[in-house]
């Protein structure tokens, strides 16, 4: 910026320069008295001068009465000022500071940016357009804002909603920060993709009976615009918990159910198994998120008509027809784990890259994947990365990929696969290459699961690596899709008792030991010993496992809670386990907000803090979901 | 636990005290037999420890069927279960008196260090470990082979009964000083029936996996284990100084 006003004053003093006269020669006139010389003398004036606030220059002129060649004071009879243009308000140096200071300028134009987003997002652009919407009828201005946004009803034919299990505030200011870093950057700076979204706001996270929630309940919310207990699936707080009696009757409708109805194209994504409680509350309901399959349940639960949430999934068409008395073609896409719920308890069954003995453990003797096959003959199930490699996304009419017997692998660890499993990146791609083959458009639902089990295992580095995995599957469905048409939403269920804490130092490596500002060597605490900038209010403890990145690995030991000498420790590795305060065998949950980050029609509505189910009505008014839905059912 | 065992070594138990044990005498010298004899194990053993005047007993049963190993603690009743699959490790923690329990992504961690190795599960001692002992001199015939294998410093000694066929221990017996470790068969059964319904029995449980128990806070068995943390593994083998699994003949 220096350089800039520099320029300025320059630029002032060669246009002075410029404004000598040398006229045309005249007649000769009558000899006069010899007359006075004009004098005109410049000064060039430092920031913070009383006339010229930004730095200038001065020009005193007068005769020169007494002929000594220079400009006495009382010889100057008109002073001028050339100033660098300045904010005439500003009066002090330290606000001139400010007013040059990049951060500054930037956070201006980004305010700038922000009402010209604003605009658009709610088509208010320009007075004509306004004119247009209404008809060209004579409104105030307020209606006619009203009639705009009520015009973006609708107007995202796809919806994507992507959910970071566990991926609280804390969680992605740090992979921001580790992101950048391994980038080579200090890190602070950086922006994960939904960092750039334009709308955002926060989510108030608690359960109808839990201050603290669980993915079930909060999901459920999302997914249907209701919040509900903690533990049970796709329905409401009139459920008891395990009871398959107070199921009937208290079933909700979801995002992807509407979408159905509606005629779009649906998916579900996991990197958990996709029995697990954030996707199923996509298509299931359930009295309790552990009914995943027919052995996971209470004999009286399943004699008493209660179905198993691996059974929905794939009974999910026949079901919607039957409750809706509508005509649908059933989920398009589902990817993730949980192969053993969809497949009987019998090596025989145990696919070529299974990991136990016996991988299933239906009890009933159901193997779920052929029935997916029979019901769907032109679909594709897939179980590894080979068989995903090999799909055509333009011809592909659904696909059943389910990559892991149990969840899918931490995207650290996912080399480790026996068989090999696609990325959350990949998986998002290839589920909307097919989604959009429907010119009705689509609902997708992204989960990242394993953020979550990181931070219950105490192990940041997964947890942020698996976050970064995330990001990286928002700028694909970016890429992806038009936002004309598209509403991405990015989120989390809930968040982690995860902390970034203490005071290190401008680009000190997120998962090292605190690095004071100014100094080169880590901090100590009282007791003597450095301590991390991340860490867990609870949880299982220190644990160093070096380059192990199954993040699971903490389960093997007993809970090592408390402080510990952490000086010749290399806490960035992929296998250390952040100190924890609360000795727990597995860190929890937190009760603090997540944010929603949004782009798109309708993301405006976007902002403040809500309801976490307030998530479902802003899908809803962008995608016309329900509208749609009925009118396609009548 | 880790402490008490790399503190034994000293003297060597001899042969015939080692084969005292009621052991069920296998002849045939068929190697299909003798692979169906040491795929189906149902071997119990005792381990006393003693240190100085103090005497501590506890009781272990092998169970095998091919490609699956129990370790089955009778005092904790706790059950570890490893299935080999792929040349993964899975391991599985049955709770017995709760009658549920726990699964672990494959990929074994003992003490910081992967731990994949099936043969230091289903054996109880790593080959390598027995290949560094000094093999002594073999009884029986048949699938009952035995070896006696020994190692021995100054700070301690090792005696080995190993059923070579049946790759099980005996005996085992590490001394140093005033403490001595010492594992005994006491009885082997090769029955499928049992074996088979040893693991139907386990595997009917109610399992959750590790990754999960951290998200359900109603159970009261998960929140039981939350509060108050997992029993560790337990002494399923032998450990160094370190707590590593012995794999060499080097005592520390």
């Amino acid at each position: 910026m220096k350089v800039f006003k520099y320029s300025l004053l320059a630029m002032a003093m060669a246009g002075l320069t410029a404004c000598s006269l040398d006229g045309d020669d005249g007649a000769d006139g009558t000899d006069g008295s010899n007359g006075l010389n004009s004098l005109t003398v410049q000064t060039e004036l430092a920031t913070g001068d009383a006339n010229c606030p930004n730095s200038g220059v001065r020009f005193d002129s007068g005769l020169d009465a007494d002929g000594d060649g220079a400009l006495s004071d009382s010889e100057i009879s008109e002073t001028s000022y050339v100033c660098v243009p300045a904010n005439a308000e500003v009066a002090t140096s330290e606000l001139l500071t400010s007013l040059n200071n990049e951060y500054f300028v930037a956070g201006q134009a980004e305010v700038e940016a922000a009402k010209t987003t604003w605009l658009n997002a709610t088509g208010t652009t320009s007075v004509d357009g306004v004119q247009t919407i209404t008809s060209n009828t004579t409104v105030t201005k307020h209606a006619s804002v009203e009639a705009a946004v009520a015009s973006l009803k609708g107007k995202a034919k796809n919806v994507i909603l992507f959910v970071g299990d566990g991926m609280g505030v804390s969680t992605v200011t740090a992979a921001r920060i580790m992101e950048g870093q391994m980038n080579g950057d200090n890190g602070e700076e950086n922006q994960l993709s939904f960092d750039r979204f334009p709308f955002a706001g926060l989510s108030k996270t608690y359960n109808v009976d839990a201050q603290t929630p669980d993915s079930a309940g909060t999901m459920t919310a999302m997914m249907s615009g209701v919040k509900t207990d903690v533990g049970v699936i796709g329905v409401n707080e009139n459920i008891v918990r395990s009871d398959c009696s107070t199921v009937a009757g208290n079933e909700l409708v979801t995002a992807l159910e509407l979408a159905e109805l509606a005629g779009k194209s649906t998916g579900i994504v996991s990197t958990a198994r996709i029995t697990h409680a954030t996707p199923a509350a996509t298509y299931a309901k359930s009295a309790d998120r552990n009914w995943e399959d027919d052995g996971d349940m209470p004999a009286e639960a399943i004699s008493a008509g209660c179905t198993d949430i691996a059974a929905q999934l794939v009974g999910f068409e026949a079901a919607t027809e039957a409750r809706f008395g509508a005509d649908i073609d059933g989920i398009e896409v589902v990817m993730g784990g949980g192969r053993r719920s969809f497949l009987p308890k019998d090596a025989a069954f145990n696919s070529p890259d299974a990991v136990s003995a016996v991988e299933g453990d239906r009890t009933d003797g159901r193997d779920l994947t052929a029935e997916w096959s029979a019901q769907y003959p032109n679909g594709v199930y897939l179980y590894d990365q080979a068989g995903f490699d090999g799909l055509d996304t333009e011809t592909t009419e659904r696909v059943f990929g389910l990559f892991n017997e149990s969840h899918m692998q931490y995207d650290a660890d996912r080399v480790n696969d026996v068989a090999g499993e696609p990325s959350i990146s990949e998986m998002t791609e290839a589920a909307i290459k097919i989604l959009d083959n429907n010119d009705d458009g689509f609902f997708l639902m992204v989960e990242s699961g394993r953020i979550d089990h990181a931070h219950h295992a105490g192990n940041a580095y997964g947890a942020l690596t698996d976050t970064i995995a995330l990001a990286d599957a928002v700028a694909v469905a970016d890429e992806l899709t038009d936002d004309e048409d598209t509403l991405i939403i990015v989120t989390a269920d809930h968040g982690h008792v995860f902390t970034i804490a203490g005071y290190p130092k401008r680009g000190n490596p997120i998962l090292g030991k605190v690095v004071n500002v100014g100094a080169d060597e880590a901090a100590t605490a009282a007791d003597g010993m450095p301590y991390t900038t991340v860490g867990y209010m609870n949880g299982n403890g220190f644990r160093d496992l070096g380059t192990e990145t199954d993040a699971d690995e903490i389960y093997n030991y007993d809970v090592n809670a408390g402080r510990q000498d952490l000086a010749d420790v290399d806490t960035t590795a992929a296998g250390f386990h952040q100190e924890s305060l609360i000795p727990l065998s597995s860190e929890t949950h937190s009760g603090e907000d997540v944010g929603i980050y949004a782009k798109g029609p309708g993301a405006f509505l976007v902002n403040s803090t809500n309801e976490q189910s307030v998530i479902f009505h802003v899908m809803d008014f962008a995608g016309s979901l329900i509208d749609d839905a009925e009118a396609a059912i009548e | 636990m880790k402490q008490s065992h790399t503190l034994l070594c000293g003297l060597l138990l001899s042969a015939s005290t080692l084969f005292t044990s009621a052991v069920t005498a296998a002849t045939s010298e068929e190697p299909v037999q003798c692979d169906a004899e040491k795929n189906w194990v149902k071997a119990d053993y005792t381990l006393t420890e003693t240190t100085n005047d103090k005497v501590r007993s506890r009781s272990l049963t092998l169970w095998r069927k091919p490609d699956v190993v129990a370790h089955q603690y009778p005092a904790s009743d706790i059950t570890q279960v490893w299935e080999h699959v792929h040349e993964r490790v899975k391991q599985t923690r049955f709770f017995d008196a709760h009658k549920r329990g726990i699964e672990y992504q494959p990929g074994e961690n003992i003490h910081g260090r992967v731990d994949n190795d099936w043969e230091y599960r289903n054996q109880l001692v790593k080959q390598a470990f027995i290949d560094g002992l000094e093999k002594q001199d073999s009884q029986g015939s048949g699938c009952d082979i035995r070896t006696r294998y020994t190692a021995g410093s100054e700070n301690g000694h090792i005696e080995l009964v190993w059923a070579d066929k049946l790759q099980l221990i005996v005996s085992f017996t590490v001394t140093q000083g005033e403490q001595k470790m010492h594992w005994q068969q006491q009885s082997l059964s090769h029955e499928q029936a049992d074996i088979n319904a040893f693991f139907a029995s386990r595997y009917g449980y109610q399992t959750t996996d590790y990754a999960d128990i951290g998200d359900d806070h109603t159970d009261p068995f998960l929140t039981n284990m939350v509060h108050q943390g997992f029993i560790e593994a337990g002494a399923s083998g032998f450990y160094n100084a370190s707590g590593e699994a012995l794999e060499g003949s080097h005592l520390h």
